[in-house]
């Protein structure tokens, strides 16, 4: 949602609580789409006549799904895909957070280096992709360099917006009460700095996230995008349409517990957002 | 920017300023780049395959141009963007304010459409391959998905921010269905809209980078990957740097001036750049 | 405040048609030195002002029979003539002449 909103005058009546029975009922409701899609999946093949490959039937997807599970494989490919996605992200905050506040500390350094930033913003990620194939080769290196640099540019921004867009008479008044350097530091450019960049995780890890399944597509040797992009050569669908799965289920894992409970417990209890 | 009623000159002339010196500073940051770029070459000294300098690079664009592939590929670009989002976004308006308008199809659609974006366009890049083979179908109905999800889920949240009492107080004056919609629910979801736009033309722009490399003979994210295939890397540079230069002119000529026109003028947003 | 972007597209369509009009003269000027103008398929030889990339092989195959390249000279046969204009109107294709088809 937006943050900062001014709503305009006329404001509804706050909604009142779902009953229990409402919650079953909402939740009920949002399944039948679902259940709609897996029926019509399965009687597809009943009513129009194509070759298997294109569309295989949803036994053959859970039977592979259960193979490649047990077989380790499914799991391995989860694993290295968010181990990168995870090494990615450390390499990428953990740089761009000083780096950015260190930029946005000097107004004039922040202007100079603002328009430079967007740039690179606007590039960063897949477009790298053949750039560090030259540099890297195929594999690990090349997809986690990806996804780093996404995440980085991504977050550097955000941080320097976000300590540009503390109030100057706030830092006014913290330097006129003998707030120098570390204290400083601490004690507004930090906080002050944090909505933004935790608002900007999410699109940073949402931008990373895509940029990890594209680079391993191109770039990889395993993982959820490699194995994706692979079956296309071999006409094995099902494992398609199941990695395509296991990637929206994983999406939506991480949205659900990571970014919503970020926001829960820092900014919305700071009463920074309106939702 | 803070609202004056009236503008007294001595006042203008310093705020001005200060905008000319921030473009001014941010115009010698980009020279500074360059600048620390072409230096570090000699200095990594590994050759134009693996570390061009902005002189190839600058040499290699207007190879590009003078031959006649770069006017192309842009073309080709920006017809695909174009297209994918024109369709991706009207489908999504259109479908997010039907589906609004029904509580009990929000409901249900609601985590069907979550899901569905969650599974995020480029992983549908390999069964589009499959389905429809290589080239601009692929591409464009990848961007047509990438727009169409945060355009319906933004829509519909902004059509269920239509405050119910102006909706009963307009039908109570005779209101049809479409004046009901003219008047009331698209104004209310417009913000909804806008947002939408945003995050699908940003996501739209680097899948149709990542689909031309994938799937496409021309194009500037073909571009990119031929330069590194053929051993032209500084002609992957210029793939990249126009690609940037293209997202800034789309954002800072269409995006931002609409979302600052619908959104500010009604006051229902302050947008934190203008703050900083 | 939607000047902007409307001046944007403006500016961007004016360019367009500035460059299709370049086109069409540059196109002029070069069939004109075919004398007579071309009725009917037939062969010619397309220079360019540098060595052909496959960029532009594969546009030219489009317009006809692509036989054979040569230097900065692309040899073509059966093109018809409206594929020829458009050939022409590429503003890196130097110059056109008739071929003798080997």
């Amino acid at each position: 949602m937006m943050s900062g909103t001014t709503a305009p005058t006329i404001e509804r009546a706050p909604a009142m609580p779902l009953r229990a029975s409402h919650r079953f009922d909402a939740a009920a409701l949002g399944t039948l789409p679902f259940l709609l899609i897996l029926g019509a999946w399965a009687l597809l093949p009943y009513v129009v006549d194509y070759p298997a490959y294109m569309l295989p039937s949803i036994g053959t997807v859970v039977d592979y799904a259960r193979e490649s599970i047990r077989d380790g494989s499914l799991p391995r490919d989860i694993v290295a895909s968010l181990g990168r996605l995870a090494l990615g992200f450390v390499i990428g905050m953990g740089l761009a957070i000083p780096l950015g506040v260190a930029i946005a500390l000097n107004r004039y350094v922040a202007d100079l280096f603002r328009p430079v930033l967007s740039f690179l913003q606007a590039i960063a990620g897949i477009a790298w992709v053949p750039l560090t194939i030259i540099w890297f080769g195929m594999g690990n290196g090349s997809v986690i360099f990806v996804i780093a640099n996404t995440i980085f540019f991504s977050a550097l921004y955000n941080t320097v917006i976000g300590v540009q867009s503390i109030p100057l008479a706030l830092t006014r008044a913290v330097r006129s009460h003998g707030g120098r350097g570390f204290a400083l530091l601490a004690n507004l450019i930090l906080p002050g700095a944090l909505v933004q960049i935790l608002l900007g995780i999410r699109t940073s890890v949402a931008y990373g996230w895509r940029a990890l399944v594209a680079s391993e597509m191109i770039a990889g040797s395993n993982g959820l995008g490699y194995m994706t992009m692979e079956a296309v050569q071999w006409q094995r669908t099902e494992k398609i349409i199941l990695g395509m799965i296991v990637i929206g289920v994983l999406w939506v894992l991480m949205d659900r517990l990571v970014f919503t409970t970020i926001e829960r417990k820092t900014v919305a209890r700071w009463g920074l957002l309106q939702r | 920017m803070t609202p004056q009623a009236t503008l007294s000159l001595p006042l203008l002339r310093p705020r001005l300023r200060r905008r000319m010196g921030v473009t001014a500073r941010g115009i010698a940051g980009v020279l500074l780049l360059l600048a620390v770029w072409q230096i570090s070459v000699p200095l990594v000294g590994l050759g134009p395959y693996f570390y061009p300098a902005p002189s190839d690079v600058w040499l290699a664009f207007v190879d590009l141009v003078r031959k006649g592939i770069l006017p192309v590929y842009l073309a080709d670009s920006v017809m695909r963007y174009l297209v994918g989002l024109v369709a991706g976004a009207g489908l999504g308006i259109a479908f997010g304010v039907l589906i609004g308008m029904s509580r009990k199809a929000s409901l249900a659609l609601s985590p069907l459409f979550k899901f569905m974006f969650a599974i995020v366009e480029v992983a549908w890049i390999p069964i589009f391959v499959v389905w429809f083979g290589y080239g601009i179908e692929t591409i464009v109905l990848a961007l047509i998905y990438v727009v169409f999800f945060p355009v319906l889920y933004n829509t519909l949240l902004g059509v269920r921010t239509a405050p119910q009492i102006l909706v009963n107080a307009v039908r109570s004056l005779g209101a049809t269905r479409f004046q009901v919609l003219r008047l009331v629910i698209l104004p209310a979801a417009l913000p909804g809209i806008i947002t939408g736009l945003r995050l699908g033309a940003g996501f739209a722009f680097r899948g149709l980078v990542f689909a031309e490399m994938v799937a496409a003979k021309t194009g500037i994210g073909y571009l990119i990957f031929e330069g590194a295939q053929a051993q032209q890397t500084s002609r992957t540079i210029v793939g990249m740097i126009v690609m940037g230069l293209l997202w800034l002119a789309i954002d800072q000529f269409y995006l931002r001036p609409i979302e600052r026109a619908t959104i500010q003028r009604w006051g229902l947003t302050v947008d934190a750049a203008e703050r900083g | 405040m939607l000047r902007l972007p409307a001046a944007a597209t403006a500016f961007v369509l004016v360019a367009l048609c500035a460059y299709w009009l370049a086109g069409l003269v540059g196109a002029h000027d070069k069939l004109a030195a075919l004398e007579p103008p071309p009725t009917a398929r037939a062969d010619y030889r397309i220079t360019l002002a540098f060595a052909p990339e496959r960029f532009h092989q594969v546009l030219l195959q489009e317009k006809g029979r692509l036989v054979e390249v040569r230097g900065n000279t692309v040899f073509m046969k059966d093109v018809d003539p409206r594929a020829l204009r458009s050939i022409a109107r590429n503003y890196w294709v130097e110059s056109i002449a008739r071929w003798s088809g080997k």
